[in-house]
């Protein structure tokens, strides 16, 4: 796989490089390399473990603790990582399934002023998509762990069929029905708060 | 199947249209037919598109992340690079590996060693018997012990011999025994029957009853076939220890002598002899040829064997001596107060000083022929060969 990533440091100098290279490197803990790669997958990676988990401390330990996998994975190199991305999900889902299995807390709404990144609502327009998301979240919990997954990847990181099914380990063909089941799931879940 | 198919395949293009910018009911109304199935899954489809925006990545997060990777790399760089997978797997195994390469070694020695006792002349593991054997002889704690595990090997030889006889393989074989002639003229070794060629019949009657080594051939009708055989001769060197009537003790072993082999030589105790000696069945060693070595009593005389024929001074006493006993045999590693005042004394196979090759002199299974007295009336020849 040759992907094309974009490097910065500072906000000067831009260069590209291919993944495996930047792997390369990153096993040999060049400094540069990892914080590329962190750069680069740390908001979608914080934003998947965010959609399945309503914990923030647990949240940002999860995504942190991803990218200490990978450095754990470079260096024992027992296992080639073919697909970054891929292998990063899937290792956040793993760590996300663990910790639901560990302790399942319903979800607690969190009104901690933070800084986000891409926070550039105002404060009326932030209050009706909160509102909107947090019940698109309560009816997500209520479903499977897989059709979690599935409608995250896809709908919310907005992965292809052919990446979350190699996130998910399984066939396009077994995605694309679990989609349109866990769409159905919750749209049903969702008509169930409306009326409540 | 093939419904749901067509369905995933309109639900992919409306997500399609849905991200080009068409509107739900722009969607729903290309696909009149499915817009029941569809409405609810676009519109949960839509309700979590719009809510990513309210996923939002802190930033402090990220930075926390970020610092806490690269100092963790900082840590790993500043120490001991980790060993490599396969080090760490030899490290972790190492306290199962080592014992079971050791079992695995011993095993194998193990099944090496009990398939070549089995093992026969000709087949695989038969030299590998041989050396463990040979190694064995090697490590012998003095002669007379030399000569129990000679005799034990010699009659493992026998009965390897009979194995491929009774299976009816044709293999050359090597082996040592009594020699014995049966009433109806059967040769034997050690009870193995013989196929004696015509031409080695007479050659053969000069050894019967003496210990012998034979060279022959198994056949795939059960028989033996003789091609050669020779007396086993050995040399006992050392003072005369005692002379009784016939016999004569050396290296403290009882030797019947008679008087053509011993000629005009006067044998008186004290004096060093080389003796050549074969075994009879009975048990006795009879001397084929004597040598007086200078400082004897009668150091001017070295002659021997055949070359004394006309000797006329016997010394034997003609007087009835008794048999040697088996014990005496023995004597060699419990001698008695008057053999401890000898020196020392040798007792080897006297091949191994002409060609340096080891031999087995003597066999555990010793019969009481009764053709043992033939050994005694015809000096048996040192070599047949039936070329």
């Amino acid at each position: 796989m040759y992907t094309t990533l974009w490097l910065s440091k500072g906000n000067e100098i831009h260069q590209t490089m291919d993944v495996d290279s930047l792997l390369a490197r990153a096993r040999d803990l060049d400094h540069q390399a990892l914080a590329a790669i962190h750069e680069t997958y740390y908001p979608a990676i914080y934003r998947y473990v965010h959609y399945r988990l309503d914990d923030e401390e647990l949240v940002e330990d999860i995504a942190a603790d991803v990218f200490m996998c990978l450095l754990d994975n470079l260096q024992d190199g027992r296992h080639t990582i073919r697909d970054v991305r891929a292998w990063l999900f899937g290792t956040a889902s793993h760590l996300v399934n663990d910790a639901l299995r560990r302790k399942y807390r319903k979800p607690v709404e969190n009104l901690e002023d933070h800084e986000h990144l891409s926070s550039n609502l105002t404060p009326e327009h932030a209050a009706e998509w909160h509102e909107q998301a947090w019940a698109v979240k309560r009816a997500m919990r209520l479903l499977t762990p897989e059709q979690q997954q599935v409608l995250v990847l896809r709908f919310s990181m907005e992965f292809s069929l052919e990446e979350t099914a190699l996130v998910m380990k399984k066939s396009v063909g077994a995605i694309k029905t679990l989609q349109f089941r866990a769409l159905g799931a919750l749209r049903r879940h969702l008509t169930r708060g409306d009326e409540e | 199947m093939i419904r749901n198919e067509e369905l995933n395949r309109v639900f992919e293009d409306c997500l399609a249209r849905l991200q080009h910018g068409a509107s739900l009911e722009e969607v729903l109304q290309k696909y009149p037919e499915w817009r029941e199935e569809l409405r609810p899954v676009l519109e949960a489809m839509l309700a979590l598109w719009e809510s990513r925006g309210s996923d939002t990545v802190p930033v402090a997060a990220m930075r926390r992340s970020r610092e806490h990777l690269l100092e963790e790399a900082q840590r790993r760089r500043a120490v001991e690079p980790p060993p490599s997978f396969w080090v760490r797997w030899l490290r972790k195994t190492s306290g199962f590996i080592v014992p079971a390469v050791v079992f695995l070694v011993v095993l194998g020695l193990f099944l090496t060693g009990w398939a070549s006792v089995k093992a026969l002349p000709g087949e695989a593991f038969y030299p590998v018997k041989l050396a463990a054997e040979q190694i064995t002889l090697n490590f012998s704690a003095s002669p007379s012990q030399r000569m129990e595990l000679e005799d034990a090997y010699n009659l493992r030889r026998a009965e390897e011999v009979e194995a491929l006889i009774q299976r009816r393989r044709k293999q050359e074989v090597t082996f040592s025994g009594y020699l014995t002639e049966e009433g109806d003229h059967t040769w034997r070794i050690n009870g193995i029957p013989l196929d004696v060629p015509s031409t080695l019949k007479d050659g053969l009657a000069n050894l019967a009853g003496s210990y012998v080594d034979v060279r022959g051939s198994s056949t795939q009708d059960g028989h033996l076939m003789l091609e050669w055989a020779e007396p086993r001769v050995y040399t006992l060197t050392g003072k005369v220890q005692a002379v009784e009537g016939e016999r004569v003790r050396v290296a403290g072993l009882w030797v019947t002598l008679e008087p053509k082999v011993v000629g005009n030589q006067r044998l008186d105790v004290g004096q060093e002899a080389e003796v050549s000696v074969i075994r009879l069945a009975d048990r006795s060693l009879l001397a084929v040829k004597i040598t007086l070595k200078a400082g004897g009593n009668n150091s001017n005389e070295d002659r021997s064997g055949q070359e004394l024929e006309d000797a006329t001074k016997p010394i034997i006493q003609p007087t009835g001596v008794p048999t040697p006993q088996p014990e005496e045999m023995q004597k060699e590693d419990n001698p008695g107060p008057d053999e401890e005042k000898q020196p020392t004394a040798t007792v080897e196979d006297s091949r191994r000083h002409e060609d340096g090759e080891k031999t087995a002199p003597t066999s555990e299974k010793r019969e009481d022929s009764e053709s043992s007295s033939k050994g005694h009336e015809k000096l048996p020849e040192l070599t047949r060969t039936p070329d």
